[in-house]
């Protein structure tokens, strides 16, 4: 049920380079911390300071790789189960995808196959995440620069029949679903259609790069009107419990960020 | 007359004409006839004559992270702004090219001592040592030797009242120790000044244009004004980081350094003028022109001045450039 997540607010992801940037922005209700990147026994000062202050932080998983045929690494899970304990979190997330198999490193969030039976698999390894976990577990919509042939599934009836198994919160990236509808014409409004946005924990927002007729999100540009206009339409099917923005290099200035932020709360109420 | 009383007096008269020569040599080097400004000093080139190189760096950070083309992180880790334009200003240039040249960011430190050696700080000194506020360090040699001979006469001076007093002179010989006590309390007292004064090259001309920035521009005072350069630029040139109005920003630019080179940061202590305008603080430098606040500029005698408002040694201090 929607109301099991914690209302969050806007927020931003935190990253070391743009870390006193994120302290000074105004209206920075919640952060988002990305899990591999930190030591829960000795956290940076500046999340430190955050939580101080009472913020919210999210420690945002990126090689769990639950969407793999093996199961998710113990080690892997008690670090993101100890990084939640240490900032005492509402919840962690995480993101649909495999990222290895058979020792090899895939060096990306790849799609996964959507057939009845990965769903098994992937519904398994969830569950022994969400035991080992301390808080809920929010999973990821990703984006893909192709689908699997076998596919049974679209991702919203995947991820919703996941939900309805697990019991598993949402993560709905909005750019990702843009993502996929220029790269792989799939469409978002359908998309947002099937996901069981009832089980939304937060959103995601972020900018990329048009190249060659292809979407790159790269989480380092302004974020594009339709994806705005995407998280508009989420909006209007449902209010976020929060919507974050993220930005991982080629940091604009604090005032271009506080920008975005406007633009995501001005979204927002659009809807 | 004892030959002792007679020795005692050759002594004090040393330590008095070498004392009396070396301001003397003070005063004639530092009076360089001042040159024609196009206008009132910049931020950097009242930075460079109330902290040296150090001060500039850290008001051209300070400015640079206010205007938004870089950004300071926790941990002192200075970046450069996507997409900002290249700054007109030759430090500011600098400080940019240097991160850029870095691939984007680098540690407070290193960007420091990078400036600090460049072209940009170069031209800057260039830019003083032509408008007359700065004298050229090789000026200041004869003085050095002076200072260095003032020294050895007061040692020479403690060696004999020492000795003096061992011999037990008894009542008649008290005049000679007296006489010998004085040179050398006078002299090592006029060589604590001195040292300390030659530690900055600022004419005579350089202290006034300070000194008159000092009075124009208050401690803690917040211009009302969207020009920086005002609002942030001329505050942290003249009395530090703490100017800067945002205790984070200070915090990170003045971590120390833990590359742990050092005399990056160039030149002396500026701080020996009669008038502690800033009344210490600032940068939180280690000494000499490690940008340690708050100096001042008085247009008051080079020489016999009393007072220093940075104090500790020369260069940079401990840890390079880095401490603040």
């Amino acid at each position: 049920m929607a109301a099991e997540h914690a209302a969050l607010g806007v927020g931003i992801g935190w990253r070391p380079e743009i870390d006193l940037t994120v302290e000074r922005l105004p209206g920075i209700d919640f952060v988002e911390v990305v899990a591999e990147n930190i030591d829960p026994a000795r956290l940076p000062e500046s999340l430190r300071v955050l939580r101080a202050r009472g913020v919210p932080v999210i420690p945002h998983g990126v090689g769990l790789g639950v969407g793999g045929a093996e199961p998710p690494d113990p080690r892997r899970l008690a670090h993101l189960a100890d990084c939640a304990r240490a900032l005492e979190a509402p919840l962690v997330s995480e993101h649909l995808a495999f990222v290895r198999a058979g020792g090899m490193e895939a060096g990306h969030l790849l799609p996964v196959p959507r057939t009845r039976q990965a769903l098994s698999v992937v519904a398994d390894n969830v569950r022994r995440a969400q035991d080992a976990l301390p808080v809920p577990l929010a999973l990821e919509n990703v984006a893909a620069l192709f689908g699997w042939p076998e596919d049974e599934m679209t991702e919203a009836a995947f991820l919703g029949e996941l939900v309805e198994t697990t019991g598993v919160g949402l993560l709905v990236d909005v750019a990702n679903l843009y993502t996929n509808q220029v790269n792989l014409g799939l469409s978002a409004t359908a998309a947002l259609d099937g996901l069981p946005l009832a089980e939304l924990a937060y959103v995601h927002v972020a900018g990329g790069h048009s190249r060659d007729g292809l979407w790159h999100d790269t989480h380092t540009a302004h974020v594009p009107d339709e994806v705005l206009g995407i998280l508009a339409e989420l909006c209007a099917r449902v209010d976020p419990p929060g919507v974050l923005l993220e930005w991982d290099d080629d940091y604009p200035s604090d005032g271009a960020l506080e920008g975005e932020l406007s633009r995501i709360r001005g979204a927002m109420a659009r809807a | 007359m004892s030959l002792l009383f007679v020795v005692a007096v050759a002594i004090a008269l040393v330590v008095i004409l070498t004392a009396s020569a070396l301001r003397r040599e003070q005063r004639r080097v530092r009076s360089v006839m001042a040159g024609n400004s196009a206008g009132p000093p910049t931020p950097y080139e009242l930075a460079y004559l109330s902290g040296g190189p150090r001060r500039v760096i850290n008001t051209a950070l300070g400015l640079l992270a206010k205007a938004g083309p870089i950004r300071i992180s926790r941990g002192g880790l200075v970046s450069l702004v996507a997409g900002a334009p290249p700054s007109p200003d030759p430090v500011e240039h600098a400080v940019m090219e240097t991160l850029h040249q870095r691939g984007g960011s680098a540690p407070v430190g290193d960007l420091r001592r990078a400036v600090a050696e460049g072209k940009a700080m170069e031209g800057l000194r260039y830019r003083l040592l032509g408008l007359g506020l700065l004298v050229p360090d090789s000026a200041l040699d004869h003085a050095r030797t002076l200072l260095n001979r003032l020294l050895i006469a007061s040692v020479a001076a403690a060696v004999f009242t020492v000795g003096c007093l061992i011999a037990g002179p008894g009542l008649r010989g008290l005049p000679t120790v007296l006489i010998g006590l004085l040179a050398t309390i006078g002299g090592l007292s006029s060589y604590s000044r001195q040292r300390r004064m030659l530690r900055d090259t600022l004419s005579r001309s350089g202290r006034d244009v300070l000194a008159a920035a000092y009075r124009s521009h208050a401690r803690g005072a917040r211009p009302a004004t969207a020009d920086l350069a005002f609002a942030v630029g001329i505050p942290v040139a003249l009395y530090g980081l703490g100017e800067l109005g945002e205790p984070g920003l200070q915090e990170e630019l003045q971590r120390p350094d833990s590359s742990g080179s050092s005399g990056a940061c160039g030149g002396g202590s500026p701080g020996a003028w009669d008038v502690n305008y800033g009344g210490g603080g600032g940068d939180m430098g280690s000494g000499g022109w490690g940008d340690s606040g708050g100096s001042s500029g008085s247009s008051g005698d080079s020489g016999g001045s009393s007072g220093s408002s940075c104090g500790g040694g020369g260069g940079c201090g401990g840890g390079g450039c880095g401490g603040g």
